[in-house]
């Protein structure tokens, strides 16, 4: 019973930190056809704000730097996206290959750039929490059950925003059709800035959840945007909900094939996973209505 | 079998040289000229970056081939090019078998993945940013799976001492033991590569590809099998950038499972976009030329390099998109505009 609950909650953690790194990038797509392969950069970008905030000892101690991180991180991921989407991608939304270049372009040089800043070796970050917790019988540490709760409310928060709000319903009809979605007055440009930033900002979020359990290195945000990639295909481009259910198999899938073998060789079933599921379900499991769809000759 | 004759001969039918091929043929024996004479000028080591950097163009070929005419981008070629490598490795060190077998399983090993994953992928319609991302994904994780299954593959250390190649045609006894061998070698597969895939890509065949990679549903209703072309394509490149890592394994005697991994892949991609997407010898080129730039950066600074890198992925979108081999079209065309407006 208890092995049962630590398997189980294993899967959620690695499904939360997903999720929240899969939403911005599968939204974006969704609106934009734009893949962006600098998102796993913004995960390293709030690995290190953390770092950095922790590394201010005199000025606030490193439990209560964890959730000025916290806070933080979001903000300086969203500026970033900014700065990014006003330097480089909205010059490119006509042109999705050469945004991917650009992207990995930018990918490069913020990876080059942060370890220039911060040194290659990696950097000491605490967790705000420690010790174990008594869940269902079983023990599980508590710094883990402390990401499943933050990401889960993050991530119902931005499904209700999504569901509820003035600003979700333009973003959908966004994703549903541009055009008209313009011609309703609804102002595309903005709310794509809007949407990148808030993507850009729960990936760091992500990399401040992830970074006392990770090796805080400048390829952190690699690995978990190969993943998030997987997530979106499997999921469905440009829908919250299929992110999370992209991110629930994937997640999954993972945590529960490491246990019999070998992590590596299990990342690459659920590769091969992914690709028979996009053969089976091209447009994801839970479809996001998107021009995307067009574009690869399946409207 | 006649008609599949006469289909190949319609298929590759040559047509006549045109003004933009003259030009490029002619800077390719220019190349070809120069690569011939560089050993009597160049150390040891330059020429072995040379011959390195000859087989690196293969896989920069195979990648124009099927980014420059199907515009399918593959951001993760460097899978092929290291199983090919791996291939190599495997063959002649765990297997104890020759080099011969060594190309033939690594050219195995990645058309059959590119052949089952490109199944999945295209004829699910997936393709442009997507096929690409998925590519990528797949060359991470096989560096992931080469750096843990650590029995077959080495580990992070790889696979030390592979042999080079040697055979006896005619009598004649070749080795690439011999630095000055395997560099006339490398020069001699780069040529006849390069000569075949142009000679195959500029009759009717090229049109397809490029009818399938700018337009598919044109390219559909007009009743070709457009994912079957693409399917093909994939295989084939992945084919020739097996080859390309097996060789480039046999003349470095090591593989690592960089080799697989994002940087090849990143590299590869800046020689195609800066050489010129769909020129093949523009490629080839820029794969000389960015290689030698590299060695002499990294040689004074490590971490310059991919910051150049990245900051030439930029250039190449916002300044190139059709890399340098259209400044050889821009320029006489500006020069013109200049001379008729001074006149």
């Amino acid at each position: 019973m208890s092995g049962t609950v630590v398997v189980l909650l294993n899967a959620l953690t690695l499904i939360s930190i997903l999720a929240l790194v899969a939403i911005g990038l599968a939204v974006i797509f969704g609106m934009m056809d734009v893949m962006n392969l600098a998102h796993g950069e913004f995960v390293t970008i709030g690995a290190y704000t953390l770092a950095f905030v922790q590394t201010l000892r005199e000025a606030v101690a490193p439990g209560a730097g964890y959730w000025l991180a916290l806070v933080l991180a979001p903000f300086v991921g969203a500026a970033f996206g900014l700065l990014i989407e006003w330097l480089v991608i909205r010059r490119l939304y006509h042109r999705p290959l050469d945004t991917i270049l650009a992207t990995f372009g930018v990918s490069l040089i913020l990876q080059k750039a942060i370890e220039l800043t911060f040194g290659a070796l990696p950097q000491i970050v605490v967790a705000p929490v420690d010790g174990m917790v008594g869940v269902l019988g079983a023990e599980y540490p508590a710094y883990r059950i402390l990401i499943i709760v933050v990401a889960a409310a993050v991530i119902g928060g931005t499904l209700a925003v999504f569901r509820y709000t003035r600003f979700g319903v333009d973003l959908r009809a966004v994703i549903q059709n541009r055009a008209v979605a313009e011609a309703l007055g609804i102002d595309s440009k903005r709310l794509t800035r809007i949407a990148f930033a808030g993507g850009a900002g729960l990936a760091s979020l992500a990399g401040v959840l992830v970074a006392p359990l990770a090796s805080v290195e400048a390829h952190l945000g690699v690995f978990y945007m190969g993943k998030a990639f997987f997530v979106v295909i499997i999921g469905g481009i440009g829908s919250v909900i299929g992110s999370v259910a992209g991110s629930a198999l994937v997640g999954s899938a993972e945590t529960l094939l490491s246990y019999r073998l070998d992590p590596s060789l299990a990342s690459a079933l659920v590769l091969a996973l992914a690709i028979v599921l996009v053969r089976l379900r091209p447009r994801g499991l839970i479809p996001g209505y998107s021009s995307a769809h067009e574009l690869l000759g399946k409207a | 079998m006649s008609r599949l004759f006469t289909a190949c001969r319609l298929l590759f039918a040559q047509p006549r040289l045109g003004g933009r091929e003259k030009l490029g043929v002619l800077v390719a024996l220019v190349t070809l000229a120069l690569l011939i004479v560089t050993p009597f000028a160049a150390s040891e080591y330059r020429l072995a970056q040379l011959r390195d950097a000859l087989l690196l163009a293969l896989l920069a070929i195979s990648l124009d081939y099927l980014w420059g005419r199907a515009h399918t981008l593959v951001l993760g070629h460097a899978l092929f090019f290291g199983l090919g490598a791996y291939g190599m490795a495997i063959a002649t060190m765990k297997l104890g078998l020759s080099t011969g077998a060594g190309i033939v399983l690594g050219i195995a090993l990645a058309s059959a993945l590119a052949t089952i994953s490109g199944y999945f992928l295209l004829f699910a319609g997936v393709r442009l940013h997507f096929f690409a991302v998925m590519t990528m994904a797949m060359s991470l994780i096989a560096n992931q799976v080469a750096v843990s299954w650590s029995s077959v593959t080495g580990g992070d250390v790889g696979i030390l001492g592979i042999p080079p190649i040697e055979f006896t045609l005619l009598g004649l006894r070749y080795s690439t033991a011999g630095d000055l061998e395997s560099y006339y070698g490398a020069l001699a597969v780069a040529t006849m590569v390069l000569a075949v895939m142009w000679a195959a890509c500029r009759g009717p065949y090229g049109k397809i590809l490029e009818a399938v990679g700018t337009n598919e549903n044109r390219a559909r209703s007009l009743g070709f099998n457009t994912s079957l072309h693409l399917l093909l394509a994939f295989a084939l490149a992945a084919a020739l950038a097996a080859l390309a890592g097996a060789l480039f394994a046999s003349a470095s005697g090591v593989v690592a499972p960089d080799l697989l991994g994002v940087i090849v892949s990143t590299e590869v991609l800046i020689w195609v976009a800066i050489g010129g997407r769909g020129s093949l010898i523009g490629p080839v080129i820029a794969t000389l030329i960015v290689t030698q730039a590299s060695h002499s950066i990294s040689s004074f600074s490590t971490s310059l390099w991919p910051l150049i890198l990245g900051a030439l992925f930029l250039l190449v979108v916002f300044a190139l998109p059709d890399g340098l081999a259209s400044l050889l079209r821009k320029v006489p065309e500006f020069l013109a505009r200049r001379r008729g407006s001074a006149s």
